[in-house]
């Protein structure tokens, strides 16, 4: 067995990649234009996986597990750490209560919180609410108008919905709207004491709104809330922010820590499903004729636009592979996005193909840690373009181009433009 | 009686596959060293997913599922008395006969 030699492999700016959708596409374009390298490393000398197998076989590999929030934010929990909370520290404070952060024992009890939660079944029977909210969304856009369909309509959607499911007023629901939006700072490849700033007070605020939501949903007896308390209450497992992590102390604690996907990243995936759509007018065509097709065309749209660039991983123990060993301790890039456009798993990775075989996805990663929250940023998604052919809503590229932010983590439209234009007012 | 497949699986479009010899093991590994391919199995076998649903139709000397298997499969739309996560149910050595459907997508 032989060690992994990470220092030595290419970097990723070798290739090109700073970070944002842009730069990603020319990424993918030069690295997989041969077999190797295999793997690159990152300017901190981390190791990134990106050819689809890879991501594949460490992202179930129980060895390759999540970063602990303690090897997140180490200066939190050393000993006799100063009283004063560092810049970041309200970011951590939700952080630590999100299965992203945990591992083995307490990572399957937690996990299980959600996904009994966001099930395919549970989420189906939100979807009346999602068309609800939808319905005012796309109903309030008059004809002719340019609208950007990043925040007029992907997170107003999005956060309309969560909103309403949780009991937050339509000013808290502004409000934390609002505070997703800044947390799209989280995701910059070099986050400034600025943007730490924004987001202390951003996290602070929507975590103190999802502990409202959690008080209301249990005095009205919500049965999600009820049973997310309860299961709470079995969870048994001492803290230990080095390896398994800190179980959640409250219900708001549960949903603050494993909602934010859920108002920032499910609102990527609408956006760039919408940007998709448009950019192929005969894919959007097509799903108008054929809305039962909707489902397998919103899977190859974030196949191509696939809303998270990058996310970390780390070894929990040695993981040993093809006779080398990556050592435990590491921190592992995994870029999701990259799976997708991998040519030996997906073929002229660029077209647009309703048609072709969907298994090998990354999107969502891959493994026990696949993204729980998959069905619910998908039905979204779907009942947003629905909502759009119910009200025989036409939309076109408007005259300025959309624009995706650079030097991020996430696939992330910044504005998109789009003209619109119906056939009945629906007043 | 050796023409009788052990295992018969029906896939999401009515294709089928016949398999008369295989190792124990996790009726995913089955079905997948059997190239049956349509099956996600995103987590890789971890019930975590429920990407692994099919529908076992002859279940009687099967183990019943844990409470795991149970509660991921309570979380889904296409859930019947027959559903079963595959990567969940092991078989023995050929000893017994199936019926397998791969479920639809959720
Ligand atoms: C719709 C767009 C979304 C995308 C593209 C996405 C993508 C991802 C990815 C790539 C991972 C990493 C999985 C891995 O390491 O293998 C992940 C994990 C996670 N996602 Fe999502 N996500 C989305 C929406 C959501 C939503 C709506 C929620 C919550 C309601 C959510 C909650 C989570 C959580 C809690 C994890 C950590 C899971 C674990 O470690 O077990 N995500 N997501
Ligand atoms: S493979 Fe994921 S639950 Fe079976």
């Amino acid at each position: 067995m032989t060690e992994l030699d990470i220092k030595s492999l290419p970097a990723l700016s070798d290739y090109g990649f700073t970070g944002g959708r842009d730069n990603f596409r020319v990424f993918c374009r030069k690295v997989f234009a041969a077999p190797e390298p295999r793997f690159l490393r990152t300017a901190e000398n981390n190791l990134v996986v990106f050819r689809n197998a890879d991501l594949i076989r460490f992202g179930t590999a129980p060895e390759i597990g999540n970063q602990p929030i303690g090897r997140m934010y180490p200066a939190r929990f050393k000993q006799g750490a100063s009283p004063e909370r560092p810049p970041g520290w309200e970011i951590g404070e939700v952080i630590s209560s999100q299965i992203f952060t945990f591992n083995p024992p307490l990572h399957g009890p937690a996990r299980r919180m959600i996904l009994n939660w966001l099930g395919p079944k549970q989420v189906g029977q939100m979807a009346e609410l999602a068309r609800d909210v939808a319905r005012t969304v796309i109903g309030r856009i008059r004809d002719g108008e340019t609208v950007d369909l990043v925040e007029t309509v992907a997170e107003a959607v999005v956060v309309g919905f969560w909103s309403r499911l949780l009991y937050l007023t339509d000013e808290e629901a502004v409000v934390i709207g609002r505070c997703a939006q800044d947390m799209t700072r989280l995701f910059r490849t070099n986050r400034s004491q600025e943007d730490l700033q924004v987001l202390d007070k951003a996290f602070a605020e929507y975590a103190r709104l999802l502990h409202l939501a959690s008080i209301r949903g249990l005095e009205r007896s919500d049965p999600a809330m009820l049973e997310i308390a309860a299961r709470l209450k079995e969870i048994d497992i001492p803290d230990d922010p080095y390896e398994v992590g800190l179980v959640p102390k409250s219900v708001g604690a549960v949903l603050a820590g494993n909602l934010v996907d859920g108002f920032h990243t499910a609102a990527l995936a609408a956006a760039n499903t919408l940007y998709v759509l448009l950019d192929t007018p005969e894919a959007l065509a097509a799903v108008r004729r054929a809305p039962d097709t909707l489902p397998r065309a919103i899977t190859e749209a974030l196949r191509l636009e696939p809303p998270v660039l990058a996310l970390n991983r780390y070894a929990l123990r040695d993981f040993h592979f093809d006779g080398l060993v990556l050592p435990a301790g590491n921190k592992i890039m995994m870029m999701w996005a990259a799976g997708n456009h991998d040519p030996s798993a997906f073929p002229e990775p660029e077209r647009f193909d309703i048609g072709r075989p969907q298994p090998g996805l990354t999107t969502f990663g891959s493994g026990v840690h696949i993204c729980p929250g998959r069905h619910a940023g998908v039905m979204l998604t779907r009942v947003m373009l629905e909502e759009f052919f119910a009200q025989e809503v036409e939309i076109g590229k408007a005259g300025k181009p959309a624009e995706w932010i650079p030097d991020h983590f996430m696939n992330q439209l910044s504005v998109f433009p789009a003209s619109i234009s119906r056939a009945e007012r629906g007043d | 009686m050796t023409d009788t497949p052990r295992l018969h699986v029906t896939g999401r479009d009515g294709s089928t596959w016949q398999i008369d010899a295989y190792a124990a093991g996790s009726l995913l590994s089955i079905l997948r060293d059997a190239g049956v391919d349509e099956i996600a199995a995103l987590c890789g076998g971890n019930c975590s997913c429920a990407t692994c649903h099919v529908y076992v139709e002859t279940a009687a000397r099967l183990p019943e599922p844990g409470l795991e298997e149970r509660e991921m499969l309570d979380t889904l739309v296409h859930q019947t008395p027959l559903s079963r996560l595959a990567c969940q149910v092991t078989v023995g050595d050929g000893a017994e006969l199936l019926r397998v459907r791969i479920a639809p997508e959720e």
